[in-house]
């Protein structure tokens, strides 16, 4: 159990900030550890029963210190916590009226209840974000491909930036970090160690603060036009 | 028994090994030309600390110190042997196969099954398996529990990793009740220098680990050539004693007297406060393979050397046999060394099968030594007809009490989740099963990381506590100190004892769970990455951690 994970560890300094260690738990070959990143407390029982039910003989459980307000799924839109059984679940889908720009990837606890409190926002300046929480890539990759494809596809994934309370570099089971890399939103953002304090400091030096990560995904949304044709010089340098 | 009288039980116990003597030194000599000839011809491996083992190791599987079976390694009640040391391999290749081929003769010669290994392609080690020594699919070079190595409990050669599987082992036998079956764990000296061992002395003891038993070999060297006595203070003793263990010495582990003085008093001897057993012995690091020390420990002769045939002059002398290729050099085609290794191998196994006697001792002390294995001890506490990890209700999480869930709006951390199913789940299995299904533990982070909730009161139902040697051994929650890789390691062992009656077909056991916070994560890899091996290719079926 990978408890007090992430910059949430605030109080005790960075020397107990678990950001690059916990990237441990996936060192092994894949089918051998079941990672699971529930972001909130409802979400912790159902992950457990997905992951022992697996046999898998190593689960890593990555919890988080402080506390935060239990999310009105139903209110907010959110797929039901039992969804993250599955691995990733829909936080956010894409609106079906608007061009799309892209998919946040959000994993942790402060990152994704801060991304909630954003939503209203995104939807007032239409800003057509797909987000998906990333709870655990050996359970997601266990969903049959029609529930991935409609979650998180791999065309998805070329065109994705993470939030995460992690290294931005242990999100590469959800991102392709040639160009997402460069909208990722993690602690290491200017690649230094983060340093103290209360909670509310700490994640807004680690630039994960609602107002953070709304910048961040209005810079995203913006750059998606240059970004598929950073994509396209790619294949045509392939060709 | 008084001291008197326990004296004069050893002393009984030690007469009646005595006459074993003759036939351990030859299952000895045969077991170190075993290791030579491999070594010699694979020109890779550990020859001084596996040749400086093999007294003990011989002593240690025959005198009824350690009760057994060859023929069946899944059996849950033996007694269970963890390599510490495991790059002394070797020591397991050279000596089972003796005694495998003791069996093989008499099942050859009056066709009785109970000298018949079930599935013997596969379980038993025969000495022509040596020739697959360090290659690829053939015997690993460190110790592996797989195969014909089953016999072997968990994979070890990192140096220390294996100390606290061995305790996580101790750990489970003991709190299902099963206390009576011994772990026997050999180390030697350097292996007890990493943070590791510090931590296992230290939890062995916290935990009353009476069935846990260290054989420590007290050569004095390692891979350099200091000595270990100049970086490391006084003896064993003084390192296992101030942590509060038994402690038994053998003077001279290479001499079959002291050596089972020791080992009789290791296992026999009073042990009133419960505290786990060490035995060490000085050796001789290349015991009688004429390079010693540091030297001798990863790299064996040169092929054919003068020193690798000199190895076998005394063998020759007393056995009146003679090797291929005898004083020559290496043969220079793959295909010739190949055929030499093999034909110098059955020249020992010829030394075995022709000495009636020997097989004899050899087969009637294993079938005996198998027979006194309890089917079930009478104090297991497991009803192992049922089993909660084939419970659908287990993992049916859409159906779990409601009070695992929190309504919108309260406001809490997701780790208290954690205390809320851990307090759930045990007092589920306690109530349906009669049994926890976690063992829990923190690096004195148990309530801060909410692991705790493994020993609490789900509602009406009540949890089993605090884990605690004396006043609550059915508890839960090991009480350990700051050792999160300690702890990482005996969550393994404690997922590593399977005790289903079809131990190859599924796994029976306690589940494991260990916490620490997330930056520490790295110091639990280690055991993890050993675990994870385990559970891919132990034909044994492993648990969860």
């Amino acid at each position: 159990m990978v408890g007090h994970s992430g910059p949430e560890t605030a109080d005790d300094s960075r020397t107990h900030f678990g950001i690059f260690s916990p990237g441990v738990t996936q060192l092994f070959p894949e089918g051998h550890v079941i990672d699971v990143h529930p972001w909130e407390f409802n979400e912790v029982p159902v992950v457990i029963g997905a992951a022992l039910k697996t046999g898998t003989p190593i689960v890593a459980l990555h919890l988080t210190r402080p506390p935060i307000t239990i999310p009105d799924r139903r209110v907010l839109g959110i797929a039901s916590h039992f969804e993250a059984a599955k691995g990733a679940y829909l936080i956010r889908p894409y609106s079906e009226n608007l061009p799309r720009m892209g998919t946040v990837v959000v994993q942790g606890t402060s990152t994704t209840n801060n991304l909630t409190k954003v939503l209203p926002k995104l939807d007032e300046e239409a800003i057509n974000v797909k987000i998906v929480a990333a709870i655990s890539p050996q359970l997601f990759a266990m969903q049959d491909e029609e529930y991935r494809n409609g979650i998180f596809s791999k065309s998805d994934r070329m065109d994705a930036m993470a939030v995460t309370n992690r290294a931005k570099r242990l999100m590469s089971d959800w991102i392709d970090p040639s160009i997402s890399g460069d909208y990722t939103l993690s602690s290491d953002w200017d690649d230094r160690w983060r340093t103290g304090g209360t909670v509310d400091e700490v994640i807004e030096e680690a630039r994960l603060s609602p107002e953070h990560i709304l910048e961040g995904i209005r810079r995203f949304a913006a750059d998606r036009n240059k970004r598929l044709s950073r994509l396209e010089v790619f294949f045509e340098q392939l060709r | 028994m008084n001291d008197l009288s326990s004296k004069h039980d050893l002393e009984r116990r030690f007469a009646k090994l005595e006459s074993q003597f003759d036939n351990w030194e030859k299952i000895k000599d045969c077991a170190d030309q075993f290791i030579d000839i491999m070594l010699n011809y694979r020109q890779s491996g550990h020859p001084g600390g596996s040749r400086s083992k093999v007294h003990a190791f011989v002593a240690t599987l025959l005198s009824g110190a350690m009760r057994w079976d060859i023929r069946h390694p899944e059996r849950t009640f033996s007694d269970r042997f963890i390599l510490v040391a495991g790059h002394t391999v070797p020591l397991i290749y050279g000596t089972l196969p003796v005694l495998f081929e003791a069996l093989r003769l008499k099942f050859e010669q009056t066709g009785d099954k109970r000298y018949l290994v079930p599935d013997a392609p596969h379980r038993a080690l025969y000495w022509e398996d040596l020739t697959s020594f360090r290659r690829n699919k053939g015997l690993p070079g460190h110790a592996e529990m797989e195969g014909r190595t089953l016999f072997l409990k968990f994979n070890t050669g990192p140096s220390g990793h294996g100390s606290p599987a061995a305790a996580g082992q101790a750990l489970a036998l003991k709190r299902a009740g099963a206390g009576e079956v011994k772990v026997f764990a050999f180390e030697g000296e350097g292996g007890l220098t990493p943070g590791a061992a510090h931590e296992t002395m230290n939890s062995a003891w916290g935990l009353g680990l009476d069935n846990l038993y260290y054989v420590v070999d007290w050569n004095d060297f390692g891979i350099d050539p200091r000595r270990f006595s100049s970086v490391m203070d006084k003896s064993p003793r003084e390192w296992f004693a101030s942590h509060g263990w038994r402690v038994c010495e053998a003077e001279d582990g290479n001499n079959w007297e002291s050596l089972t003085r020791a080992l009789v008093e290791l296992t026999n001897g009073a042990n009133p406060r419960k505290t786990p057993s060490v035995m060490f012995m000085k050796t001789r690091k290349g015991r009688g393979y004429f390079k010693f020390d540091y030297e001798s420990h990863g790299s064996p002769h040169k092929m054919n050397s003068d020193l690798f045939w000199k190895t076998k002059r005394t063998f020759i002398d007393k056995y009146s046999v003679r090797f291929e290729g005898y004083g020559e050099d290496a043969p220079s085609d793959p295909e010739d060394i190949r055929e030499q290794m093999y034909a110098n191998l059955k020249v020992v196994a010829d030394v075995i099968r022709k000495d009636h006697a020997l097989v004899d001792y050899i087969a009637e002390t294993l079938i005996a030594l198998g027979e006194s294995v309890p089917d079930t001890p009478r104090t297991f506490k497991f009803d192992v007809s049922k089993n909660p990890l084939k419970d659908p209700r287990l993992y049916d999480f859409e159906h779990y009490p409601p009070e695992l869930y929190a309504k919108p709006g309260e406001k809490k951390p997701n780790r208290a989740a954690l205390q809320q199913f851990g307090s759930w789940v045990n007092t589920w299995t306690r109530k349906e099963y009669d049994r926890p299904l976690f063992i829990a533990m923190s690096a004195d982070l148990a309530e801060s990381t909410n692991i705790a909730g493994f020993a609490k009161d789900f509602g009406e139902e009540t949890g089993y506590g605090w884990y605690d040697r004396d006043t609550n051994p059915d508890g839960t929650l090991l009480p350990q100190a700051i050792t999160e890789f300690a702890n990482a390691g005996i969550s393994a062992g404690i997922a590593s004892v399977n005790f289903a009656q079809k131990p190859y077909d599924e796994f029976n056991g306690f589940l494991s769970s260990c916490s620490t916070y997330g930056s520490f994560s790295y110091l639990k890899y280690g055991l993890m990455r050993l675990f994870s091996q385990v559970a891919q290719d132990s034909e044994i079926k492993v648990g969860q951690v």
